[in-house]
């Protein structure tokens, strides 16, 4: 036993706290606990729900807003990990996260998890209204309840039906603003919702090997590589027209009009790719995945300058330029 | 004849865990003050564009 545990309170400190140096990488891990990588695109479509919804909102508030949408969804992922802790322990891609690697406690990572999920949705009503913070409420126990402790071990329908966790930023960003609910922001849930098949498959069909070992029925490991890619093509079909929907419904001029058309086209044409790579008779590449790498690349591209273009839409036409 | 209760002894710590454990805390600690900070920060600024934005 250590002089200080045997002589408890009154036992002068072997090393005082005072001159301890500082160790951050406590800190860096409940940072990654929040999985700030995935909150970018939330972050960034949430921004644009804000931008494009009618009326105003003050900077301050759209702020708040914004940091609620970025904590609950880091709450969310956080919780994610929590649960998710036995299989990301035995996938490379996931094995050192806190969590996972034992950094951080569980129970405390949960905990951590819950709070902030209760804070972003309190700041989230007093900041702006009650409509939004019940959809970031609906939003988090979505991925937390519906994608994670439901679908994700059980059907390689998982990132189809969970990809609407993602979906919801553009809505709340719109509610924040509007206080109610309308076809573009509904638009924008369905063109996430349709986007997140094809960029997780492309992703999974190089990253299989990681799934199979944790036992998570991913589309490659279930259904092969070759309907995999086979789905990506068909699930990028129904993207293109989407992408178009705006402009077609005259919620968007034809500045987004041209970018949807191009990068619509251009993510069937990745998608084609994947298609018609070279591949043995199960679908699997032999040429190291080359096309679903780069259709993975695109699939970011295409959905940051979708709802880039729309603001830029949005701002062309509201100050008059167009 | 009832065998002695031999004392529980805490789990100790050496002294590179002990300089290992100040350090983890003083970070932690650090990073609860910044949170402290920043929600204190959150809420004027909330009330300050509440009372100055006219209401529905």
């Amino acid at each position: 036993m250590s002089d200080l545990m045997r002589r408890g309170a009154t036992a002068p400190l072997a090393v005082s706290p005072l001159h301890a140096t500082t160790d951050w990488s406590e800190l860096r891990d409940w940072f990654a606990l929040l999985k700030p990588r995935v909150m970018t695109l939330v972050v960034f479509s949430g921004l644009v729900g804000l931008l494009v919804a009618p009326g105003h909102i003050h900077p301050v508030l759209g702020a708040v807003a914004i940091l609620c949408i970025a904590v609950g969804a880091g709450a969310a992922g956080c919780i994610n990990m929590w649960y998710e802790r036995d299989i990301d322990a035995l996938m490379r891609r996931t094995a050192r996260r806190p969590m996972a690697a034992g950094r951080i406690a569980p129970e405390a990572g949960l905990a951590y998890g819950v709070i902030l999920a209760g804070l972003s949705v309190a700041l989230m009503g007093l900041a702006t209204n009650w409509a939004a913070a019940g959809w970031l409420l609906g939003s988090i126990l979505f991925y937390v309840l519906i994608y994670t402790v439901w679908l994700k071990r059980r059907t390689p329908q998982n990132i189809v039906i969970g990809g609407a966790a993602g979906a919801f930023p553009p809505i709340i960003g719109w509610v924040a603003v509007t206080g109610h609910l309308d076809v573009l922001p509904l638009i924008l849930f369905a063109i996430v919702f349709a986007w997140t098949p094809p960029h997780f498959w492309s992703l999974s069909l190089w990253a299989h090997e990681d799934y199979e070992r944790a036992g998570v029925p991913m589309l490659p490991v279930v259904a092969g590589a070759r309907e995999t890619r086979r789905q990506i093509m068909l699930y990028t079909v129904v993207l293109a027209p989407l992408g178009l929907l705006p402009t077609l419904l005259g919620l968007a001029g034809w500045v987004y009009g041209v970018y949807a058309i191009s990068l619509g086209a251009g993510f069937l044409f990745h998608a084609w790719r994947v298609l018609r790579e070279p591949q043995d008779a199960t679908g699997v590449s032999l040429v190291r995945d080359a096309a679903a790498r780069a259709a993975f690349r695109f699939s970011l591209l295409h959905l940051a300058g979708l709802l880039g273009a729309l603001t830029l839409d949005h701002w062309l036409r509201t100050t008059g330029i167009l | 004849m009832p065998q002695p209760q031999l004392p529980v002894e805490a789990p100790s710590m050496s002294k590179e865990e002990e300089v290992e454990f100040y350090r983890r805390r003083r970070g932690r600690n650090i990073g609860m003050l910044v949170v402290l900070i920043a929600l204190v920060v959150i809420f004027f600024f909330i009330t300050i564009a509440k009372l100055t934005t006219p209401g529905p």
